[in-house]
């Protein structure tokens, strides 16, 4: 019976083929999540921080190759540096924003962040006046109008921390802080664990569970490759200060849209800056002090 | 039988075919597979970024399609020291500016100067003076406006690199009731629009950073109720504190 196929062998052989055909079909299977034939330049993208400058200028073609052919929009990447000397610092008038959320959605637009569910950098936490409880704050609140009587509102974003959590405990050193104090994220070595999003105690960090979801129309086509490029799914995302405006010397989105001018900004190292003016003159304090992060982002009251 | 036998190298094969097979099937379906992302509606989201109101652009009255300058009807009435309840002219205006509760407190008494303003320390000022005019009165506000530390900027906070632009007060303060206007706020973040689905907490209500009350936990899920004759003698202190937050 030495090439005589019994009925037995052929058999065996079937059912090998068949749980094989199976495993391999189930191991395949989140290529079906694919939108083409992998990329092998961005598979092999080094960190930012090891790209040469012709590296760097590839990979922003590549992508903004890859949003036009995505979206239909000519978007730019720009790669602003941060300057000597600048420290970016943010702080916001307690006695005067009105909770209106008009930063949220500006900084939003901006930033290109997803619209479905939307991932707003900015919580407004509304809190009973006479202190600061977060375990009773609601940011789910939506009256007729703001402000409500009795009520405060804390818009809380990434705080820009000296000791940031969360690049500590990112395992590939995807997040780290820039020598202006901005935290940055490299979407292409993220490899979205959300150890920092856990990490953080002001709860500023967003994964994209999906690759973000814009009309085409509603992309803000000037784009940073450490910020508002972008994203695609299973990366962490957080506000840099809009660092392609602030690096540009322009302010912040969500500075710009406050309609009741309780946002401040500015250089830290720059004596006559309006940040200076305001911890010179007005009795700051930060959010969780206790937890050691050391936060670039100050509060006040003067109302 | 030895290993490989020609079946097993057979269904070896087959395999490998399958793999191919399945890999080129994977790419030219997956575009079709995946479900696409319902898009958020945000253009339903209406954002005004604006400004709270806008200023009067002179000091004039239009009735009837004719602008008047206030001077024309002031120059021979006579002028009040305390306030009234107007019934024809002005009737509509409302003030509330506290104990700031005069006229002529910012209105030129005078009425030859009748389309100006006045000063706390009596100096007439131009229409267009009208932050001279708070500030003669808000002297730290005007500062902390000066300084950047009230009222809204756009622009630059880089002077070298350009320029920012400031808010004037009456933009964000109407003068006669400055109190700032109630606005309607923007809905919140994370509600994924479509049909309610009842009993799911809205999307982020994470009880992580903040308390957003939880659904208490069923009877069924606890255990047996503790008789408090058997209950060990450490839990004795706290048996009459209120069952903890956590
Ligand atoms: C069409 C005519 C008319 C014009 C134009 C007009 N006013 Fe008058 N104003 C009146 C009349 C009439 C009264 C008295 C109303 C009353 O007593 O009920 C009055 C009353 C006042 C008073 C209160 C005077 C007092 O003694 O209590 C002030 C202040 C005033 N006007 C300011 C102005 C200013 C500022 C302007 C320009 C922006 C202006 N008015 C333009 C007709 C006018
Ligand atoms: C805090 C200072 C202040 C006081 C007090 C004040 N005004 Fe005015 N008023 C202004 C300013 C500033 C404007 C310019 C309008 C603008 O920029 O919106 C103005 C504009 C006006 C106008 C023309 C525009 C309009 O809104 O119709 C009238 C009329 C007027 N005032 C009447 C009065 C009367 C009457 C009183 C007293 C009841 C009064 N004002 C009290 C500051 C004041
Ligand atoms: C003649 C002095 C005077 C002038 C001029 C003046 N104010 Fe006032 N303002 C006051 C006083 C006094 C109060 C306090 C009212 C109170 O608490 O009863 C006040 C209160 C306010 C408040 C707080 C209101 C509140 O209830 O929270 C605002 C805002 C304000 N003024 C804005 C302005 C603006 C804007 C101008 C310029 C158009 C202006 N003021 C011009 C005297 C003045
Ligand atoms: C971008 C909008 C904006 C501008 C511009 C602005 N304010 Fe205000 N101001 C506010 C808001 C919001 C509050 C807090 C809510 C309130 O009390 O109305 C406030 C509060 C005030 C108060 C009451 C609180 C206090 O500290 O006494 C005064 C007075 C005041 N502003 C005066 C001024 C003056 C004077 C100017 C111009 C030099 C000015 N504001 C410009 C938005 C503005």
């Amino acid at each position: 019976m030495s090439d005589a196929t019994t009925r037995r062998d052929f058999l065996k052989g079937g059912v090998a083929v068949v749980a094989g055909v199976a495993s391999v079909a189930a191991a395949l299977e989140p290529l079906r999540g694919l939108d083409g034939p992998p990329d092998v330049d961005a598979w092999l993208q080094s960190h930012y921080h090891e790209m040469t400058p012709d590296e760097k200028a590839a990979a922003i073609a590549r992508l903004e190759a890859a949003a036009k052919a995505e979206f239909g929009v000519d978007i730019t990447i720009s790669d602003p540096q941060p300057e000597a000397k600048t420290k970016f610092a943010y702080a916001l008038n307690l006695g005067v924003c009105v909770g209106c959320r008009k930063c949220a959605y500006a900084c939003e637009a901006e930033n290109n962040t997803s619209r479905a569910p939307g991932k707003q950098y900015i919580r407004v936490l509304e809190m009973n006046k006479g202190g600061i409880d977060l375990e009773s704050a609601n940011h789910h609140y939506d009256p007729e109008q703001v402000p409500q009587a009795g009520k405060f509102y804390m818009p809380v974003q990434c705080h820009q921390c000296d000791h940031p959590p969360c690049v500590k405990v990112c395992p590939v050193e995807a997040t780290w802080k820039e020598p202006d104090g901005i935290v940055v994220v490299d979407y292409d070595w993220c490899i979205g664990c959300r150890y920092c999003e856990a990490a953080c105690p002001y709860w500023a960090r967003r994964f994209n569970f999906e690759k973000p979801v814009i009309k085409p129309e509603e992309i803000n086509p000037k784009t940073g490759y450490l910020s508002n490029r972008p994203r695609p799914a299973g990366v962490m995302e957080k506000c840099t200060f809009c660092l392609h405006r602030t690096r540009e010397g322009r302010y912040p989105a969500c500075l710009e849209a406050c309609p009741t001018g309780a946002r401040a900004f500015g250089n830290l190292h720059d004596p006559k800056s309006e940040i200076r003016y305001i911890l010179e003159h007005k009795r700051v304090f930060v959010l969780k002090e206790e937890v050691g992060t050391l936060p670039n982002f100050f509060y006040y009251f003067d109302v | 039988m030895s290993f490989p036998s020609p079946e097993l190298r057979k269904g070896a094969l087959a395999v490998g075919g399958a793999l191919l097979i399945y890999v080129g099937l994977a790419w030219a379906l997956s575009s079709a597979a995946i479900a696409p992302n319902p898009v958020a509606p945000r253009g339903e989201i209406q954002v005004d970024f604006g400004p709270n109101r806008l200023p009067g652009t002179a000091l004039s009255l239009h009735k009837a399609g004719f602008e008047y300058q206030c001077s024309e009807c002031h120059m021979d009435q006579p002028r009040h020291a305390t306030p009234r309840t107007f019934v024809g002219e002005h009737s509509t205006l409302a003030f509330d500016h506290g104990a700031n509760d005069r006229c002529f407190n910012c209105h030129h008494p005078d009425p030859d100067l009748a389309d100006q303003f006045v000063t706390r320390d009596g100096r007439p000022l131009p229409f267009t003076e009208h932050v001279a005019l708070c500030a003669s009165c808000h002297g730290v506000v005007h500062r902390d406006w000066l300084r950047g530390a009230h009222g809204r900027r756009q622009g630059y906070w880089d002077r070298r690199k350009g320029e920012a632009e400031r808010t004037d007060c009456v933009i964000c303060h109407d003068p006669h009731h400055p109190v700032f206007a109630p606005i309607a706020p923007l809905p919140p973040p994370g509600v994924v629009r479509g049909p309610a689905r009842p009993g799911l907490a809205p999307h982020g209500a994470v009880p992580h950073l903040l308390n957003t009350p939880v659904a208490p936990v069923p009877d069924t899920l606890r255990g047996p109720a503790i008789d408090p004759d058997d209950a060990p003698a450490y839990a004795a202190p706290h048996a009459e504190d209120e069952e903890p937050a956590r």
